[in-house]
Parts: structure tokens; sequence; C-alpha cells
């Protein structure tokens, strides 16, 4: 695309963006309804702390605070490191368990049933049973995430894994690869992109359940202020926990692009080379 | 491939895996060897089970739960499908319309049911517009690149044959997008009973399978009759995935014999 080109689109959509924020604003200020307060009420929540029923502010005016304010680290903290733990679990136990399913027809085969009939579980129906089951804290949360987020990461893995190109794994064979090495220098690096594709889909999923998670049995996190906000009636702390939730979804968003395109411009490197 | 398992050596093995896997559950749960005093042992869940699929008001919640998904659901199909045609076919629709969905879509649906409760109450209005929002994208998405994906010499033949835009939207491309939308509307299918039960847990009022589960969580009904609520639950997304699998099947089954 010409430069100018970039530059014109860039244009518009700043405009388009412009458009609605304006309009959301001219709406909402006019309009008596409170479930809708303007964003320049919405956004000022996001730093300045207000008081009474008002939430902790996540950010903070003040320089000395590193610009952080309390719900920082009362919530987001919390929240993103539940999610960051249950998202590690899912990823080892995914490449971990699809590694090994992936090497063998006849292990996928007599598990097949299983993992459908446990997969088709929806992961927020467990919520109840597990705060049951491990208590109120942490736990039930990763786990919850954990569950909800490997089949992706499996599933890709197990597909990568078994579709291991057939004379790579011949020559392995034939020139007596150690198994280890046969995994780390064949397999791994073969099924990556899909295992990574996997990575990709459940890093969204885990944001999505990670506010699930803390819909029932949480003491803090964002996804126990939305249910606090809507009980107490309070909407400007809602709205800006709902602009924090998108910008976290796109930060990750980004995060898992640029290392998908920096792990696999390796991969589409090396495998350009080995097909000449 | 390897003929001689076919599909019925994998279906044996499928099923022996999983009536182990059973076995193994009810030897290690009833005997003790596994001491988790939490998880009754699955013939006691398939018992609850069997007693919540016959009991009419458990069959009450499971259809309040269904309802607000289908509802959700089939106001997703309407918006994703429209959105993704405009975005697709309109330069003007994508300049305007593609950076708002950018910085809207991150946002997960279940965010933002808190404020449609409030708004519309508890009840099937604000359930299945959470539902419906979360559902648009991935039908959003897969029309779009159906739409990416039809065969421009396809477009331009109907075109020669003076069809107008509007034609050439509705017989070509919409048509030949069409296996590609059915993809996003099975990805959205799952995604709607999830978003459902989370949002029936969210304020529960004791409906729905979530408010079911919610109810029995905090009201001592004993753990296999909850396991045996769950396992319903994920019974009724396996049925759903299997009917829209084969609807698939019977509908799109041309896309084979086209090599797509």
């Amino acid at each position: 695309m010409s430069m100018s080109g970039r530059v014109w689109r860039v244009v518009t959509a700043l405009g388009s963006l412009t458009v609605v924020v304006i309009g959301w604003q001219l709406l909402t200020a006019s309009s008596e309804s409170y479930f809708f307060p303007p964003p320049s009420e919405v956004f000022p929540h996001l730093w300045r702390g207000h008081g009474g029923i008002a939430e902790p502010p996540y950010l903070s005016p003040s320089p000395s605070d590193l610009f952080l304010g309390a719900g920082f680290y009362e919530d987001l903290v919390p929240s993103m490191w539940r999610m960051l733990r249950g998202y590690a679990m899912a990823t080892a136990v995914g490449i971990g368990t699809g590694t090994a399913l992936g090497l063998s027809r006849a292990a996928r085969q007599y598990t097949d049933w299983i993992i459908n009939f446990v997969r088709a579980i929806p992961p927020p129906a467990l919520l109840g049973i597990w705060i049951v089951v491990f208590g109120l804290g942490d736990g039930p949360k990763i786990y919850l995430i954990a569950f909800a987020v490997v089949w992706p990461i499996l599933l890709n893995t197990i597909d990568g894994v078994a579709s291991v190109d057939e004379q790579r794994k011949q020559v392995a064979a034939v020139f007596k690869i150690p198994f280890r090495r046969q995994l780390t220098g064949l397999y791994l690096p073969s099924a990556s992109p899909k295992i990574i594709s996997g990575m990709r889909i459940s890093l969204g999923f885990a944001l999505i359940m990670m506010i699930i998670s803390e819909f029932a049995g949480a003491t803090n996190g964002l996804g126990f202020r939305l249910k606090e906000d809507l009980s107490f009636f309070n909407f400007p702390d809602l709205w800006a926990t709902m602009i924090l939730l998108s910008a976290i979804g796109l930060l990750l968003n980004g995060l898992m692009f640029w290392a998908e395109a920096r792990i696999l411009g390796w991969h589409r490197k090396a495998s350009e080379v080995s097909n000449l | 491939m390897n003929h001689g398992s076919g599909p019925s050596a994998s279906v044996v093995r499928g099923a022996a895996g999983f009536l182990i896997f059973l076995a193994l559950a009810e030897a290690a749960v009833s005997t003790g060897i596994v001491d988790v005093g939490s998880i009754p042992p699955p013939t006691e869940i398939a018992a609850g089970m069997f007693e919540l699929i016959t009991s009419a008001s458990f069959l009450g919640q499971v259809w309040v739960t269904v309802k607000g998904a289908a509802v959700g659901l089939g106001a997703a199909i309407v918006a994703g499908v429209t959105l993704g045609v405009l975005l697709s076919t309109s330069g003007v629709f994508r300049r305007l319309l593609l950076p708002v969905i950018e910085v809207v879509r991150p946002l997960p649906g279940v965010a933002y049911a808190p404020l449609l409760i409030a708004v519309f109450q508890r009840g099937l209005m604000s359930r299945s517009l959470t539902v419906a929002i979360a559902c648009t994208w991935p039908i959003l998405f897969n029309t779009r690149s159906g739409f990416d994906a039809v065969d421009p010499i396809a477009i331009q033949t109907a075109r020669s044959f003076s069809e107008t835009r509007f034609g050439v939207i509705r017989r070509v491309s919409l048509l030949s997008a069409s296996p590609f939308i059915f993809t996003g509307v099975r990805i959205s299918a799952s995604i709607a009973i999830i978003v459902e039960i989370a949002v029936e847990i969210l304020i529960p009022d004791g409906t729905g399978i979530g408010g079911f589960l919610a109810d029995a969580g905090s009201g001592g009904v004993d753990l296999a009759t909850i396991y045996g609520a769950t396992f319903v639950a994920g019974l009724l997304s396996l049925l759903l995935n299997f009917g829209l699998n084969t609807i698939d099947n019977r509908l799109f089954a041309w896309r084979q014999g086209l090599g797509a």
C-alpha cells in the first residue's frame, strides 16, 4: 500500500473513532439515564478516587505512585495473575498430553470419546461445584480457566504432532536419532504453528473465563468488580472497568500476534530452507 | 492411511476407552483408593442425571437455558451476517466501521452482562442480548472470510449476465460463502451455551441450568445431583454439536465436490 493510502486509512480510522466518542458524549450527556454516564464522567473514574461506594481507581495521576492506583493492585493484578496461572497450566497440560496423544494413533482413538465428552461441559457449569470442592480461594478460578482454555491447545497439539511429515520421521528413524531429540528437533518444531495458533485462541478465551470465574465466590478481581458495580448501581465504575477490559483484550491480541509472527517467521524460514 | 482399522475400529476403541475410564473412576472412588470425598462415583452421578432428566421442573430450567442461548444465537446470525456482508461489499462501511469494531471486539461478551441486566433486568432479554453480542463476532468474521474466498470468475460471470450488485451478493457471494457462515454458527453455538450459563450464574434467580447450579451449590443439594446437572449441560452441548455437524454434512456436501 502506498504511503498516502496508509495515512488516509489511519485518518479515517481515527476520524470515525472520534465521531463515535463525540456521539457517545452528546447522546449520554443529554439523556437522564444513569445506566449510560457520558464518557467525560466515565474516564476520570479510571484514575481518580470518588469516595463512598466508588471503587478504587486503576490508575493514579501521581508520578510517585508510578501512575498506578489501588485498583491496579487490588483487582487488576489478582485477576491477571490468576489468568496467567490458569493459562500456563493449560499450556503445560495441553502440549504435554497433546504430544503424547499425537505420537500414538491407538492412544488417540482410545481417548477420543473421553476428550469429546469432557470438552462438551460448558465451563461455567463447573464453577458451582468447584467452589464447593476447592473453596473460595484462587484454586477454583485457576482450575476453571485452565479447564476451559486447554482444549484448543490440546487439540491443535495432537493435530500438529500427528501430522508430522512421514519422510522426516523416516529420516529420523534411519539415522537412529534418540527419541528425546526427535521430540525437540522434529515433532515439536513441526507442530509449533498449530500449537501457537491454539495458544492464541486460548489466550482470548482465558480473558473471558477470568471474568466468568469471578462472577461467583470471588472477593476481588475485574469480574468481581463488574458484579459489585451492578449491585451498587455504580455505573461510571462499571463502564470504566469495561473500558479497561477492552484495552486488556486489545493488548493481549497484539501481544499474541507479535509473538506468533516472530516465532513463525523463524518456522517459515526454516521450512523454506529444508524444502530447497 | 491404514484402511484396515477404519472408522468402525476407531468407534470401538473410543467406546472402549470411555468405558474403561468410567470403570476406573468408579473403582477408584468407591474403593477409596483415591480419597476425594468431593467426587461421587460415576454410577451415582448417572443416577443423579437420570433423576434430573425425568424431573419436569429441571427440564423447565434446561428449556430456559436452551431458549436464551437459541434466541441470542439467532440474533447473532442476523447481526453477524448483515455486518459481515456490509463490511465485505462496501468500502465505505469497511473504512468507517472496522476501526470501531476493532476497538469494541476485544471486550468479552460476558462483560456486557451487568450493564444489560441493569437496563433490562434479569430475564430472557438481558441473557440473550449478552449471548448475541458474544456470538456475533465469529459469524461476522467467518462471513467475511467466506466473501473473501468467493471465486472472482463466478462474480464476473454473474455480472456479465447483467445481475445487479444486490443480485450478485445474494445469488453468488452469499451462496458460496454459506459453508463459511455455517462454520461461524457452529463455533458460536458452543459460545452461546457458555455465555448463557455464565450470565445465569452472575445474578442467580434459580432459573436456567446456571441458576439451578448456583442454588444447588449454596443450598446443600447432594454432590451427585450437582455433578449430574453439570453433565446434563455437557450432554446438551454434545447434542447441539452433533446436530449442527449433521446439518453441516447434509447441507454442504457439495463443498467436497468443489474440492474445497
